[in-house]
């Protein structure tokens, strides 16, 4: 695996991020999870997050997205070591390291 | 003699009767020429109220007045006809709710025959003409809106999660990051909500079944305030609340909220909000109606009303308040009312 790569959802996936399903239009948690964010770790060991450039985040999107690792597999431990959120939000950080220790496998 | 007595009593009887009537009209609170169909021979003419508002005052004359337009239309039989003429003040909610039912109404029934008296009221002219309402009831009106408080009025509409229409349009609203970051994600949740929690049954309102899932949105800036509300007209959060969880679990959450364990709307209304915030750690659950009141919670002086069939929850500087309505409104229509001067939190 090589080491570290910066996805910025706002830049490279969609400034208006929404919804929980596929069904639920084309910016939904779990094509972002499914196309974008599940490569990625496995092809790296460390994923940065840009939060900061779309206007903002249903919990439907964020809890499909990252609770969503969870329950496909991922260890929560291990997703949160190798994440890294940045957003100057920490209400939204918080949010969405809450749904990963609160997912259930 | 006999004859003057029997006179006399008669007037007695109809004096009574008239008083007994007077008295029921006063006890409804609606006098019931407002509402009168005045009919030719050929249509029913439905009188607008005079303020389209769903506040306490107003709401049971939108809920009647929208009743008595279904009510006409589905019976398919004579011209229907909206009588703007009493109207005198449109406000975002109510307006919304008309909108949207004409424009169901229109899908549902492409050839009913439906026209309108125009408004007398020079503002609720613009605004009918602004929305295109009169153009959907084929009046041809030669108003050009000018007023800054009438083309200030946006709308949206889709029948799938659409995040691009409404965030464009809050992206050109003069709104702070962190306005428009929370007003996003209420305006967005009260979308998914809609689309998918809102169609999965019928909505038992007298007209042909309605198969597309649709939301329609209003934005409305003026002066220092900004209103955005969100319609669906599906079956409500109080039918659709059972379809989600179980009967013990709603009425745990009912109890949470005050004595008394009779499932009204508006507690329905507000057990679905409680609900979505205790229980976000279970499977798949965000926190769904509980984004709504987001906003409210950090712009100081922000409202937010959630009126859903008979129900009315309004919650605002941290405290919920409800009330209940004789009339369903056959939907759900999400109310924002946020500030734009000072700072959010």
């Amino acid at each position: 695996m090589t080491t570290l790569k910066v996805i910025n959802i706002g830049k490279q996936f969609s400034r208006y991020p929404v919804g929980r399903y596929r069904a639920d239009g084309d910016s939904n948690g779990e094509k972002f999870r499914e196309d974008v964010l599940r490569p990625l770790l496995v092809m790296r060991d460390d994923v940065v997050i840009e939060f900061d450039d779309a206007l903002g985040y249903g919990s439907s999107f964020l809890e499909e997205a990252f609770g969503g690792l969870v329950r496909s597999g991922f260890k929560a431990d291990d997703l949160l070591k190798r994440l890294t959120l940045n957003t100057a939000d920490d209400s939204l950080k918080k949010e969405i390291i809450s749904y990963i220790k609160e997912a259930k496998q | 003699m006999a004859t003057r007595k029997v006179r006399r009593w008669k007037y007695i009887r109809h004096q009574r009767v008239v008083e007994r009537k007077r008295l029921k009209r006063k006890r409804l609170k609606v006098p019931k020429e407002k509402f009168l169909l005045a009919s030719n021979l050929n249509e029913d003419v439905i009188l607008a109220p005079e303020v389209f508002g769903l506040n306490p005052r107003h709401h049971q004359d939108v809920a009647r007045f929208m009743e008595q337009v279904r009510k006409a239309v589905s019976s398919r039989e004579r011209i229907v006809c909206l009588d703007f003429r009493p109207t005198q003040k449109m406000a975002a909610g109510a307006t919304l709710l008309l909108y949207s039912e004409l424009h169901r109404i229109k899908r549902l029934y492409p050839n009913a025959a439906i026209r309108c008296v125009p408004a007398r009221n020079k503002v609720v002219g613009q605004i009918l003409q602004h929305l295109q309402i009169y153009d959907l009831l084929g009046h041809d009106a030669q108003i050009t809106p000018d007023r800054k408080d009438v083309i200030s009025w946006r709308t949206a509409t889709s029948g799938y999660i659409d995040g691009n229409a409404v965030g464009n349009i809050i992206s050109q609203l003069a709104l702070d990051d962190v306005r428009a970051k929370h007003l996003f994600r209420g305006a967005t949740e009260a979308m998914v909500n809609a689309i998918n929690h809102a169609y999965q049954e019928s909505r038992n309102d007298g007209l042909v079944a309605f198969t597309e899932k649709k939301w329609w949105m209003f934005f409305r800036q003026h002066e220092d305030k900004l209103a955005v509300a969100v319609c669906d007209l599906g079956i409500g959060i109080p039918r659709s609340l059972p379809l989600k969880y179980a009967s013990e679990v709603i009425q745990e959450a009912m109890s949470v909220l005050s004595v008394g364990y009779k499932a009204t709307d508006s507690r329905l209304i507000q057990a679905a909000m409680e609900l979505q915030r205790t229980r976000t750690s279970q499977v798949g659950r965000g926190r769904g109606l509980n984004d709504l009141r987001r906003i409210v919670d950090e712009v100081p002086g922000g409202i937010l009303y959630i009126f859903s069939n008979k129900g009315l929850v309004q919650y605002e500087g941290g405290v919920f308040t409800r009330r209940n309505f004789r009339i369903s409104l056959f939907g759900t229509v999400v109310l924002w009312i946020i500030p734009l001067g000072g700072e959010a939190e």
